[in-house]
């Protein structure tokens, strides 16, 4: 039988899941997996892999409080993107039309991260862990 | 061999975090890693529920940092998949989350249920089914 990972997988609302998708693949290689759409081309949930890491997409409906980033000019969900070369990633995406937030440092705190703005609102914060403090302890 | 696993680690904005961090435990049996608090009380810890990481952070609207409370509702809901989507609603539900809609077999193929934490924050737990 299938070992089952307890594992996350945000849903990011979206008010352009279309050109969500699109951006998405360019900027982080992700892969569509699924597309449920609405009778006006919109998403309805899009259900995406990044990496063998699901997310998904799903369209604004602010009635229900499903909010675009860019609506409220904020988030309440950081996304933090555990990649093995944050460097790669960070770039790619910065290329794609992510907005550099902060480059990629080597942090005193064991990590390296770089924040990136996507062109939906959602910020991504590529990292990696350099060691591990644990082991130390 | 390359065994990276790329990863995806949400960090919750709340209110109310050092309360928010014990109702997590409940709820959903996570773990707390490491909890940085500030002076004001504000906190920000990484968790883990059955390994799968995340964190939470009081809210910083300076930063475009907001509660759910805040706004009214949400960017991002939580997507959970665990191997028992039931026993993960129900032990929610039990700790004071309030549920959306029960768990149950979807036609887009997940076993999947949604509740609504005490912070605003929405979990859809979920299996894969085929």
């Amino acid at each position: 039988m299938e070992v089952i990972k307890t594992a996350f997988a945000p849903m990011l609302i979206i008010k352009d899941g279309v050109a969500a998708v699109e951006f998405y693949k360019k900027a982080f290689g992700a892969i569509e997996v699924i597309r449920f759409s609405n009778d006006d081309g919109t998403i309805h949930v899009s259900e995406m892999s990044l990496d063998g890491a699901m997310f998904h997409i799903r369209q604004e409906t602010k009635e229900r409080g499903d909010f675009d980033p860019g609506t409220i000019n904020g988030h309440t969900i950081l996304l933090e993107l555990v990649v093995e070369d944050p460097h790669a990633v960070h770039a790619r995406a910065v290329a794609a039309g992510g907005k550099e937030m902060t480059p990629v440092t080597d942090y005193e705190h064991g990590m390296r991260q770089g924040q990136v703005k996507d062109p939906f609102g959602h910020v991504w914060l590529i990292e990696k862990k350099l060691f591990d403090h644990s082991k130390n302890k | 061999m390359n065994e990276f696993q790329t990863v995806l680690m949400p960090t919750l904005s709340v209110r109310r975090g050092a309360e928010a961090i014990e109702f997590y435990k409940n709820a959903f049996g996570a773990v707390e890693l490491m909890r940085v608090a500030d002076p004001d009380g504000a906190v920000v810890a990484e968790m883990s529920i059955d390994g799968a990481r995340f964190f939470l952070a009081d809210e910083s609207p300076a930063y475009g940092n907001f509660s759910p409370e805040t706004i009214g509702g949400s960017t991002t809901r939580m997507g959970l998949f665990v191997a028992d989507p039931d026993a993960a609603a129900r032990q929610a539900i039990a700790a004071g989350a309030i549920e959306v809609y029960p768990v149950a077999d979807q036609n887009y193929g997940y076993r999947l249920g949604r509740v609504l934490d005490p912070y605003g924050h929405h979990w859809e737990i979920a299996k894969k089914i085929e």
